[in-house]
């Protein structure tokens, strides 16, 4: 008999969440079959059986996280006694002590890394049976403090707290899809079914209803507040007639039965001047701006409920019919969710497009912990001439930078290469 | 309460004394005939005469040697070294006789000595004249150092130093000298070892004494509200034997601990406060410990290449800002 454990899908996940499960208990699977849908912050996944019998027990329903390497499920022979109980967290934990530090026993360490926090917040997350692995830092780092760990525990407090429902009440909450955080606000003792239907009344009459963040959501909430309040924005704004961008497209076609798109043709000319400009290429560390030699490019990827940044890698080595081939491919899986975990990660600058959608320019967030982000605004036709003969073809460029990592003069020089490029590419050669 | 200079609160609690208890004189270098360089001994020679109030030659081994001796037979003496720094010259004295000969005679006699030693830096005094050596001395076992930061501990401290029957270096900063601060009418004693709380927070410890307590202060008072309920300050006034207890009950409170001192930060007081806290409160700690001492050069001549060497209210400012908002 095996244990199912939750994979780590890529460096940063810590927990993952079952979409669904595919098999039932009593299934029969074979090694490499689909048996659940993991969803993690950035991707669903396809999670195949490690060994081939019987889905013996499945310890984690859909719909609930666990962090990485816990047991899920068990696979094993029809009859076999499965473990009782997972193990949960506070159970392995001792009990809180008063006493001096020396009295108290280590905590067992959780699988997956230590977390970085502080003395403080270790000590109340071993008195209150906290794992810090669930805990978010918010300090230097990501350092975990005190804070972090009390205010961990107001929220499973709120949680727990809407645990206190009667089942007639679970019933209405369910029918109106209503998410546990709404309940907050009912008081009591105990939720009844009055309450819930009339906080429901309550909530039609002001016409408004809760869509309850997914995964993804809360992955790129926490990401770009740690982004637009950690990173000392700048952006800058620059028209560029884009006639050479549009010529290059042309030949590039000529070359390719396949479609040339708009992002391919200047994530090439991006990722070919990016390497004279350094500190863009980068990652902003703390004694340091780390710079590549190569590029790996992220692709802001619109999906149908959030947004994925894929990268694609040495895309400085790449000609443009690779690009737009390799662009469509991850486009395209990203949108069926079918990306590799890994594919997410280690982009050294990125590229968001939104001319499609008819914006003219934008502040694009960056991606940390990269140091700048290039966004894309619609090409744009405009007579120059009374007698409407010449035309000219501009779109804007908006360039975010980190301001830690480089100044105004910096970003400004880039930008002003890419312009140059973008209308007359043979400036590359220059 | 009355306000005067810190010197001239040296100054009353050496009339204090001299007239409570007639075993206390005092010898240094031009202490009768100048009455200190930093008027610290004025007029005392005229009160209580040249018996008491002893110019000596230069010799910084004869000052303590003959000090010593003295305690020994029976007679206080308070002995000035008109500079910190010049302790160098007197170091087997004060390493291997003033700091033992308590413990090796098995107490039979006391030592009642007081060895004033103006220290830190004041006006371009160049690197023999600017240092604070209290950590080399804290290390020495067998003496208790104290460092007042303000004309009432300045008196309270020498009083009580000039009391107790152990050797004390008192280190009193020359440019706290000319500062004015209000100093209690009638007897007034400050007890060695003994810390004081003199603003109380509760989300970040300062500890800090002598001149550099007051820098503290004045970052303090220009940040205002920004630290107004959450910075409790520790003026430490002794650095031997330390009121630790003072220091855990704060930082078992506030969980951050910022360390400020005029003296080199390697190897400083800074270090073993910081050790102390590791060692005992460890868990407490919601921050990394921050200490601020002076660079590890030689303290130069040229003033503002002084002021770059030695901690200025900015860093002050910025490391509390910084610990006061998880950003250190």
């Amino acid at each position: 008999m095996k244990p199912v454990v939750m994979p780590k899908l890529g460096l940063t996940m810590t927990e993952g969440t079952i979409a669904t499960w595919l098999k039932q208990e009593g299934d029969t699977v074979a090694v490499g079959e689909a048996i659940a849908e993991i969803e993690t912050e950035k991707i669903t996944y396809s999670l195949e059986a490690p060994v081939e019998g019987t889905l013996l027990k499945i310890v984690l329903p859909a719909g609930e996280s666990a962090p990485v390497a816990e047991t899920i499920a068990w696979i094993g022979r029809p009859g076999e006694e499965v473990p009782n109980e997972k193990e949960g967290p506070a159970a392995s934990l001792p009990h809180p002590s008063e006493d001096e530090a020396s009295d108290v026993q280590p905590v067992m360490a959780s699988p997956a890394q230590p977390a970085l926090a502080t003395p403080f917040a270790k000590k109340i997350a071993r008195d209150k049976g906290v794992e810090l692995d669930r805990v978010t830092g918010t300090g230097p780092y990501g350092r975990i403090q005190a804070d972090d760990v009390v205010e961990f525990l107001k929220r499973l407090e709120s949680t727990s707290h809407v645990a206190r429902i009667t089942p007639a009440a679970a019933v209405v909450v369910e029918q109106h899809g209503l998410g546990a955080e709404n309940l907050r606000t009912l008081d009591g003792e105990r939720v009844r079914r009055a309450d819930v239907e009339g906080y429901v009344e309550q909530v039609n009459d002001v016409r408004s209803r809760v869509i309850p963040h997914s995964s993804m959501r809360q992955a790129i909430a926490k990401r770009m507040t740690e982004s637009w309040t950690a990173i000392p924005h700048v952006t800058l704004h620059r028209s560029v007639y884009a006639e050479g961008l549009f010529e290059l497209r042309k030949k590039a076609s000529e070359k390719t039965t396949k479609k040339i798109s708009m992002t391919a043709v200047i994530a090439c000319l991006v990722s070919r001047l990016l390497p004279k400009h350094p500190l863009l290429n980068a990652h902003y560390e703390r004694d340091g701006t780390r710079v590549f030699d190569d590029v790996h490019l992220g692709l802001a990827v619109a999906v149908s409920n959030g947004l994925v940044v894929p990268v694609i890698r040495h895309a400085n080595s790449k000609s443009i019919p690779e690009l737009a081939e390799e662009i469509a491919d991850v486009s395209e899986r990203a949108r069926t969710g079918s990306l590799n975990p890994d594919e997410l990660e280690g982009g050294t600058f990125t590229i968001s497009n939104l001319g499609m959608f008819g914006v003219d320019g934008f502040t694009p967030i960056i991606v940390p912990p990269q140091t700048g982000i290039l966004g894309i605004g619609r090409s744009v036709q405009s007579m120059t001439s009374s007698d409407g003969t010449a035309q000219n073809i501009s779109m804007t460029l908006s360039l975010s930078f980190d301001h830690r990592a480089m100044d105004g003069v910096y970003g400004a020089r880039f930008l002003d290469s890419l312009a140059r490029c973008i209308e007359d590419p043979m400036q590359l050669l220059f | 309460m009355r306000e005067v200079t810190f010197a001239e609160a040296t100054l009353e609690a050496m009339r204090e004394e001299m007239a409570r208890d007639s075993r206390v004189f005092i010898m240094g270098e031009d202490i009768a005939s100048q009455g200190g360089i930093f008027g610290q001994f004025k007029g005392l020679a005229d009160q209580f005469g040249l018996e008491r109030v002893r110019d000596t030659p230069i010799s910084e081994t004869a000052i303590v040697g003959a000090g010593i001796g003295a305690a020994l037979g029976g007679l206080i003496p308070v002995i000035d070294m008109h500079f910190a720094d010049f302790l160098g010259v007197a170091m087997d004295e004060v390493l291997n006789q003033m700091s033992k000969i308590r413990y090796m005679f098995g107490g039979q006699a006391n030592l009642p000595l007081v060895l004033r030693a103006p220290d830190g830096v004041t006006r371009s005094g160049a690197a023999q004249h600017s240092q604070s050596l209290e950590a080399i001395f804290m290390h020495i076992p067998g003496t208790k150092i104290v460092a007042p930061s303000n004309a009432e501990d300045a008196k309270g401290l020498l009083k009580a130093a000039i009391r107790d029957p152990n050797p004390v270096i008192y280190f009193e900063h020359k440019d706290l000298f000319r500062r004015k601060g209000q100093v209690p009418d009638g007897e007034h004693i400050t007890p060695i070892g003994k810390a004081r709380v003199t603003r109380e927070g509760d989300s970040l410890t300062v500890v800090s004494y002598s001149r550099m307590f007051t820098e503290v202060e004045a970052a303090c008072q220009q940040l205002g509200d920004e630290v107004e309920g959450k910075v409790e300050l520790i003026d430490l006034r002794t650095i031997v034997p330390m009121d630790v207890e003072t220091i855990l009950a704060s930082v078992r409170k506030t969980h951050r601990l910022l360390i400020v001192h005029e003296a080199v930060k390697r190897g400083g007081v800074g270090a073993e406060i910081s050790a102390v806290v590791a060692e005992k409160a460890v868990e407490y700690l919601d921050a990394p410990i921050v200490r601020i001492g002076a660079k590890p050069y030689p303290i130069p001549f040229s003033p503002p290449l002084e002021r770059e060497i030695v901690p200025q209210v900015d860093e002050i400012i910025s490391a509390i800002r910084g610990l006061l908002n998880a950003r250190i």
